[in-house]
């Protein structure tokens, strides 16, 4: 008999075939895709009103240069954090290297310390007037290199960035096929030929992933590049608002920024190789350890050297300028409203995500076939692609922009609202929010929502009694992933926070930029503290999933 | 929990026998130019038990998903007791077909209790309570209510399934491969366990199989499903006694097949001449084994091969024309040192028109 015997069960979509997605997913939907539309379309219209002056600012030579410095910039943190991360998740999954559980959770908490509080701490540490200075100058020292410019900022941003590269590439280690490292040395192969040209083409997709992240991060990074000193897109862009408002010109640079943003996108996809490598796993075999031999003290001392780098000094200088502005008599008041500030924004934003994100999943998960799922679901990842600042002056350009229009009937009530804040928090971290539910939805067989309707019950129905509370992890996790991140956004913040409205990123910001360490101290460490208790969650989540 | 959508269903009382319960009309559905259905029609009668019978891949979940609601028909018509549900411009969505569909995975919600689970198709009202107590006990899960789905075993996992469906009162009932998921020691117990809970309950029923000696027994008609297209329909006796093509005689059971010349209205055959359908060049006759007796007398034959299976034996016999055959002999017989037996046939094999160049 035919082929047709043996063909296996494909994985249905329910009404997924022809036919429409049920109100209560659809209207949502197209909402949420409408919504995120907004400031890559306006941005599009302002310049397009203007195109001279648009295509001046572009190609002015100092765009060029911009440009470049922010793509040198990118590419170098992605690198040093690469080569920060993979030997760190190689050894803490691969090898018998002392506590390797408890040194890659560790590895990941620098993400809860936000890029200008590590390179605030950095200026206070190192740079020309900083304590490292102070305490070797009677030896004759005179002047430590400078760490202002390329070399520290890449630096600074690799070193609280490469946990986004090792949490992707761990996963895929401990997912590793071992039978087919076990292959390779069969044939002959020693242990590094073999991860080169086995492991390392394996990684790819997750290297790839990762870096991207690094990559994105670095583009739209705003503190760091201005507290060290380096210019690029985002700083040269935040320097334009501040000084007025030139609507075309920022609309403009916002463009090369958004160019850079989809260039990097584009090179991950490549990079992220033409074959397929999932699904080959053979069996449920936990991946082989490598003893590390004699390497594996002086391993672990590099590892812990690394920590103590990105951990322990952040935390004791913090600590030590704490306890010096307590005793120079540091005002504390106006802390405690920051952090309600602080937790108010994030946790809206975490619930306007989450619940933005639950009709885009669906459709995701279940209506692939539906001609409107894609351009939602690629409009929903627009936060993903276009930088914190370019959101919020978009915002703030539309707001006005609308306000102009039908102010008459409103007053100033969407700009400069806490209801612009959360909107522009949920748009930049929608896809997080996206990636965790539709992974948790793709869990769960259509076949149980199926049940439900056959036994009488509407779409909405099925929806609250069976799809959300089965995806209620994923659902929490994304939450986690948003309130994090939204707590150490700072150029949204800066931008679009309403008069009074002070978060502990705007807090930290306003006292580093002015380099007064002792006053930043205690919102950087409740900041972090803060970002570090959903980090953990998270991570104790993933290990009992 | 919200109110549910009251779905016509048949309250207790069954509809009078002989209507019709499901009229499917020339059901086609494709995936990406791959046609599930080709054509399907299908009659079920009120308080049948219709068994799907094909090889995987064949359409049988496309088919139940279609009668379900879960997809939707490219062409053709689907009637659930006289009312069109699906085609030509109906389209009745699952919660309001009063459809009770079983899951090959079963589908149990795993954050519901059993209880729970069978309770879920039905209204908040005070017999509730009374109907899941009811249910639990026709499906023999009496003081299981409690438990977590995933405490369950194999088969309490598929009574409960059974149970959720049962619960609202179906008009019709959809099972898809509802033993597969079964240790095969424990398969034929449930079957003869699920014939008689839907007796008990006289809910109509199409069930779906690979499995043919499933489907034979259970059943009061068998569909033979083929590449989406109903090649035969009919009681299990005559599915199998009289298979209406090839394809279903040598499908279903063990089927040896000669491929000979047909001239004037004749096959010749080593049993003798047998009526050919009109116009047959050549025929494909279709002989069970245990439809060869051996005898005194009849169409002699050189003994090659024999095994001795316990409950029955297989004879590996060869024609004077060079054909094999194989003959089924209760397990008494004695063949050391037989080398020549003559056979007859109990009743005439069936015969079918086969295209002079074909193999199949
Ligand atoms: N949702 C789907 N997407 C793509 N192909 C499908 C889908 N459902 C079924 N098919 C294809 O249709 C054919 C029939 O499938 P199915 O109805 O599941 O057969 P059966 O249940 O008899 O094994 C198969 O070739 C299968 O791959
Ligand atoms: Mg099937």
């Amino acid at each position: 008999m035919t082929a047709r015997l043996i063909a296996l069960p494909a994985r249905r979509a329910p009404l997924a075939g022809h036919g429409w997605p049920p109100a209560v997913i659809l209207l949502p939907g197209l909402l949420v895709g409408a919504l995120c539309a907004i400031p890559p379309v306006y941005l599009l219209v302002r310049a397009g009103q203007s195109p001279e002056a648009a295509w001046e600012a572009v190609a002015a030579g100092s765009t060029l240069g911009l440009a470049l410095r922010t793509a040198a910039f990118a590419a170098g943190a992605t690198v040093i954090a690469g080569a920060i991360a993979l030997p760190l998740a190689w050894l803490t999954t691969r090898t018998d290297l002392p506590g390797r559980r408890v040194l890659g959770i560790l590895a990941a908490l620098p993400l809860a310390v936000p890029s200008y509080i590590a390179a605030m701490l950095a200026v206070s540490a190192f740079g020309p007037t900083g304590l490292l200075q102070d305490v070797l100058a009677p030896l004759g020292v005179e002047r430590l290199p400078s760490i202002y410019g390329y070399p520290g900022a890449t630096l600074v941003l690799a070193l609280f960035t490469y946990p986004y590269l090792l949490l992707t590439l761990r996963p895929a280690l401990l997912g590793l096929d071992p039978s087919l490292e076990e292959t390779s040395r069969s044939l002959g192969y020693g242990r590094w030929t073999t991860f080169r040209r086995v492991v390392l083409p394996q990684l790819r997709p997750s290297l790839a992933a990762g870096g991207l992240l690094v990559a994105l991060y670095a583009i739209s990074d705003f503190g760091a590049v201005a507290l060290l000193r380096y210019d690029t897109l985002t700083r040269a862009l935040f320097v334009r608002y501040e000084s007025g408002f030139d609507f075309s010109g920022a609309s403009a640079l916002a463009l090369v920024l958004i160019g850079i943003a989809f260039t990097l996108i584009a090179l991950e996809l490549w990079a992220r190789g033409e074959r397929r490598y999932h699904g080959i796993r053979g069996g449920s075999r936990p991946a082989s350890v490598a003893p590390l031999g004699r390497w594996r003290w002086p391993a672990f001392g590099l590892a812990l050297g690394l920590l103590a780098l990105v951990l322990a000094l952040p935390l004791a200088l913090l600590g030590f300028w704490l306890v010096r502005g307590l005793a120079a008599g540091e005002a504390l008041q106006g802390v405690g409203a920051a952090v309600l500030d602080s937790l108010t924004a994030s946790g809206l934003a975490a619930l306007v995500a989450a619940a933005a994100a639950i009709p885009v999943a669906v459709l995701s998960a279940r209506h692939r076939r539906f001609a409107l799922t894609q351009p939602i679901e690629l409009l929903s990842h627009s936060g993903f692609a276009l930088p914190g600042l370019v959101v919020a002056l978009a915002l703030v350009f539309a707001a006005l922009h609308g306000e102009s229009f039908a102010g008459g009937l409103f007053g100033g009530w969407l700009y400069q609202s806490l209801g612009l804040l959360v909107a522009a928090y949920a748009l930049l971290f929608l896809p997080q929010a996206l990636g965790a539910t539709r992974a948790s939805l793709l869990q769960i067989s259509p076949s149980m929502e199926e049940a439900a309707s056959g036994l009488g019950r509407r779409p909405w129905q099925v929806l609250g009694s069976i799809t959300l509370p089965l995806a209620s992890r994923g659902i929490a996790v994304g939450m986690a992933l948003v309130f994090l991140t939204t707590m150490k956004e700072l150029p949204a913040t800066l931008i679009l926070s309403p008069i009074g409205f002070q978060p502990l990123a705007a807090q930290v910001w306003g006292a580093a930029s002015e380099a007064f360490f002792a006053r930043a101290a205690l919102p950087a460490l409740l900041l972090v503290v803060l970002s570090a208790l959903p980090l953990a969650l998270l991570t104790l989540w993933r290990r009992d999933a | 929990m919200p109110e549910r959508t009251s779905a016509p269903a048949a309250r207790e009382v069954h509809e009078a026998p002989g209507t019709l319960a499901l009229r499917a009309r020339g059901l086609v559905r494709s995936f990406d130019g791959v046609r599930a259905l080709d054509g399907l029609d299908l009659d079920v009668t009120a308080g049948e038990l219709c068994v799907i019978l094909g090889a995987s891949g064949s359409g049988k979940t496309t088919a139940l998903r279609l009668i379900a609601g879960f997809e939707r028909p490219d062409e053709g018509a689907i009637e659930l007791f006289g009312e069109r549900v699906a085609g030509e411009g109906a389209s009745v969505p699952p919660e309001r077909r009063g459809v009770g569909m079983v899951f090959q995975d079963y589908a149990l919600f795993p954050h519901l209790s059993v209880e729970d689970n069978v309770a879920y198709g039905l209204p908040r009202s005070a017999d509730r309570a009374a109907r899941v107590h009811e249910v639990l006990e026709l499906t023999g899960l009496r003081g299981l209510g409690r438990r977590a789905v995933h405490e369950l075993s194999g088969g309490e996992q598929q009574r409960t399934a059974l149970a959720r469906a049962l619960a609202p009162r179906p008009r019709l009932l959809l099972l898809d491969e509802p033993f597969s998921n079964l240790d095969p020691s424990l398969r034929a117990r449930v079957r003869g366990e699920l014939r008689e809970i839907l007796r008990r309950a006289g809910t109509t029923t199409i069930l779906v199989t690979h499995d043919q000696e499933e489907a034979l027994s259970i059943a009061d008609r068998v569909a033979f499903l083929w590449e989406g297209r109903v090649e035969q329909y009919g009681t299990p006796r005559e599915i199998y006694l009289e298979p209406g093509t090839l394809r279903v005689a040598e499908s279903i059971g063990d089927a040896m097949v000669l491929r000979l010349p047909a001239a004037g209205g004749l096959v010749r055959t080593p049993f003798g001449d047998l009526p050919a359908p009109p116009g047959a060049r050549r025929c494909a006759v279709v002989i069970r084994p245990e439809d060869v007796l051996l005898r005194e007398q009849g169409t002699p034959a050189e003994v090659c091969g024999h095994e001795f299976y316990g409950h029955d034996q297989m004879l590996h016999v060869r024609l004077a024309d060079g054909a094999e055959l194989r003959v089924r002999v209760g397990p008494g017989e004695e063949f050391a040192g037989l080398d020549r037996v003559a056979l007859q046939l109990r009743r005439p094999p069936s015969v079918f028109a086969v295209s002079p160049t074909a193999t199949v």
